[in-house]
């Protein structure tokens, strides 16, 4: 089975970046590079209205994010990008993509109307280093599932903290990407879950990664870990197994750990000393209870 | 240097950025690993510092040096500095990721991250000189204004709270945060009602006159303004909720019979549910949900039901002893400080001193000037005390009349 770092390196998304970040398109790179960029400087200095921001309204945003919505939202990255002209831009987010060294993320769909399909680009891209940042340490540290969410939902919160206006901007919200990582970190292999259910946690994995987002706009003060916190039930009870009596789950644990004990290949370490430490300290204090219970 | 040079530069220093604040998320989450996770974690973001920062000594910081196996692991963050935070050209690095300087914010949360996770290691007593250590480096580089600075100063202020230093000091720079916090984010904002708590907290512990009152009131408020916000059950929430109810808890340990009958109840509904809560959230054996339990205990016995207080500290003990950890070896004190206590009160005088000891022990390691040190030697000398009479009862010659010669 491959493992989540795989999963999370084999998306549409990822694959879509690697090809388009390659050394071979370098040039076509740092052009979308340019246009991400510009958008940023517009959405910083915007209010909501499209007028240039005040300092009243720069105190307000230090509270809660209004959602900017600009008119020629591409010309405007254009003109900023000291481009000659609007159509260069267009070309790269159009849907019909002749002759373009990268092909948009949004795909060749015609109802994704350019604005939207940058936009979309932008999230993503804006993103990427956050979700490297976790692939890292996540696979390094071989993290559960809900740690694997934690972890993402948590660098999901930081972008969102760094790049406000862009996560604002209608449709506010997580980048697109976020659906393809939560079918990957939810596992449609994962043995308590059927294969139907998988998607549907997916899907609700990916409605709390948009209530992170919404927490860190509507409080400029909100932490990362106070965002994941509002949706941290829900995530534990997504990715953890059913319950089930939790005496069965204590029997269940010590036969499964008798069993490897008693058969340990040579060389095997089943139990650490520090883990046996724990283990005899936690059964002396379940025996007392025990004790107390009649039949 | 050209104008898309510029930018790319720029472009590239700024995913450095980004890509270390994603690991310190995820590092973050280690936090809740076992004590030889942690240690291990904090290696590796230290690893991570040292190759993503330019110029600067971290062995200034406070933090560990990084084994060599950790920081070979890593093969990310080299290239050249960026100074002052703006770009500069790539020159014959070609394609790795720029080094940030090391006010940046992205090096300074990595570096908190990175000491929490170190300090989890280290006795308590210990852990306000290597915030302070921290605290120093960044104040070097950035102006006394800055956010994550300021952040980072109440980070190691309330690591002197749980060492037990409640001066003025302290509780002077807890108040002027919450003030600092309502100014900058407002009344209701998530950092005003943190500050709020820690100050209450603080408060909690210096059990100053009036202080158990104003620590109840700011997180009875914090809880009411949480609760609004975030939901009852949100971890913040939970956490105000539970300072406020041990608040009223220790108030009523001093009040009159009545009064103590007429809370327990309600106090013992209010730790259970705030345990059921802290179950679903972290887990039956996470820390959070252990220290409930010890909240459970202490409302059992202020309603009187000793036995029952005894065998939920009991149970608390098992779960702290089976965790390990610093925090957990002097949660684990506490405990064994109450179940002495619940033992003298149940007679039995040997159990007691054993609990007592074993917390005076725990204590004189992680933190021998806490209050909790004060309190275990205290019991130690009383129970100590009681066991010498009981002997010299027992073997002096007694008069005819029956009095002690």
């Amino acid at each position: 089975m491959p493992s989540i770092r795989q999963e999370l390196e084999a998306t549409r998304t990822a694959r879509w970046y690697r090809h388009a970040s390659g050394a071979r398109r370098a040039g076509a790179w740092a052009e979308r590079v340019r246009d991400y960029a510009a958008l940023r400087a517009i959405l910083d200095g915007r209010a909501p209205d499209g007028t240039v921001a005040g300092a009243a309204e720069r105190t307000a945003r230090r509270r809660e994010q209004p959602p900017v919505q600009l008119p020629g939202l591409l010309k405007l990255v254009a003109e900023h990008g000291h481009y000659a002209g609007a159509e260069p831009v267009y070309r790269r987010y159009r849907d019909r993509q002749q002759g373009q060294q990268i092909l948009r993320l949004a795909g060749p769909d015609p109802a994704v109307r350019p604005t939207a399909a940058f936009l979309a680009e932008a999230r993503a891209v804006t993103f990427w280093p956050y979700r490297e940042g976790v692939i890292e340490v996540a696979d390094a540290f071989d993290m559960s599932r809900a740690e694997w969410a934690a972890a993402y939902l948590r660098a999901l919160a930081a972008w969102a903290a760094e790049e406000r206006p862009l996560a604002a901007y209608p449709p506010a919200g997580p980048p697109a990407c976020v659906l393809e990582d939560m079918t990957a970190i939810a596992g449609a292999q994962i043995r308590w879950a059927s294969s139907s259910s998988a998607p549907g946690h997916a899907e609700r994995l990916y409605v709390l990664a948009g209530d992170v987002v919404q927490s860190m706009l509507n409080d400029a003060s909100m932490t990362p870990l106070g965002a994941f916190d509002t949706v941290r039930d829900e995530v534990r009870s997504l990715l953890s197994p059913p319950a089930e009596p939790v005496a069965e789950q204590v029997l269940r644990s010590a036969a499964e750990l008798s069993d490897r004990m008693l058969h340990a290949a040579d060389g095997d370490v089943v139990v650490t000393p520090e883990q046996a430490r724990r283990l005899r300290s936690m059964i002396g204090g379940l025996s007392a209870l025990l004790e107390g219970v009649g039949g | 240097m050209t104008l898309e040079s510029a930018l790319a530069a720029q472009e590239q220093a700024r995913a450095a950025a980004a890509r270390l604040r994603g690991a310190t998320e995820a590092l973050n989450v280690l936090g809740r690993r076992s004590p030889a996770d942690q240690q291990r974690a904090s290696l590796f973001a230290v690893g991570l510092l040292k190759d993503a920062v330019a110029d600067a000594d971290l062995s200034e910081t406070g933090l560990p040096r990084p084994l060599q196996a950790v920081h070979q692991g890593q093969a990310v963050h080299q290239g050249p500095a960026v100074h002052q935070g703006q770009a500069v050209p790539q020159g014959q690095a070609g394609g790795t990721a720029p080094r940030l300087p090391a006010g940046h914010p992205a090096v300074l949360l990595l570096a908190r991250a990175a000491m929490v996770l170190h300090t989890a290691g280290l006795r308590i007593c210990e852990r306000p000189w290597h915030w302070d250590r921290l605290a120093r480096f960044f104040d070097a580089r950035l102006p006394p204004s800055d956010p994550h600075l300021f952040r980072l100063r109440e980070r190691a202020v309330m690591s002197r709270v749980d060492a037990g230093d409640t001066s003025p000091g302290v509780v002077a720079a807890l108040t002027s945060a919450v003030e600092f916090h309502r100014r900058a984010h407002g009344e209701e904002a998530y950092l005003t009602s943190v500050a709020t708590t820690n100050l209450a907290l603080a408060l909690r512990q210096r059990r100053g006159d009036g202080d158990l009152a104003a620590s109840e009131a700011l997180a009875g408020k914090a809880a009411r303004v949480r609760a609004a916000r975030y939901g009852p059950e949100h971890p913040l929430t939970l956490a105000a909720r539970s300072l406020a109810a041990l608040c009223l808890l220790l108030l009523a340990e001093g009040g009159r019979e009545e009064e103590r009958r007429r809370v327990a109840g309600p106090l013992l509904a209010e730790f259970t549910a705030i345990r059921a809560a802290r179950m679903r959230l972290y887990g039956s054996t996470a820390p959070d949900t252990t220290r409930s339990r010890r909240h459970e205990a202490l409302a059992l016995l202020l309603l009187g039901e000793r036995e029952r207080a005894r065998q939920a500290l009991e149970l608390t003990l098992a779960l702290e002893a089976a965790l390990g950890g610093a925090d957990r070896a002097e949660a684990a004190a506490d405990t064994r400080l109450l179940l002495g206590q619940v033992s003298r009160a149940l007679g039995d005088m040997d159990k007691a001193l054993e609990h007592a000891r074993e917390a005076n022990r725990i204590y004189g390691q992680q933190n021998p000037r806490g209050r909790g040190a004060r309190r275990a030697r205290r019991l130690v000398a009383q129970l100590t005390a009681g066991r010498i009479t009981a002997v010299v009862t027992a073997e002096m010659p007694r008069t005819r009349s029956g009095a002690l010669s």
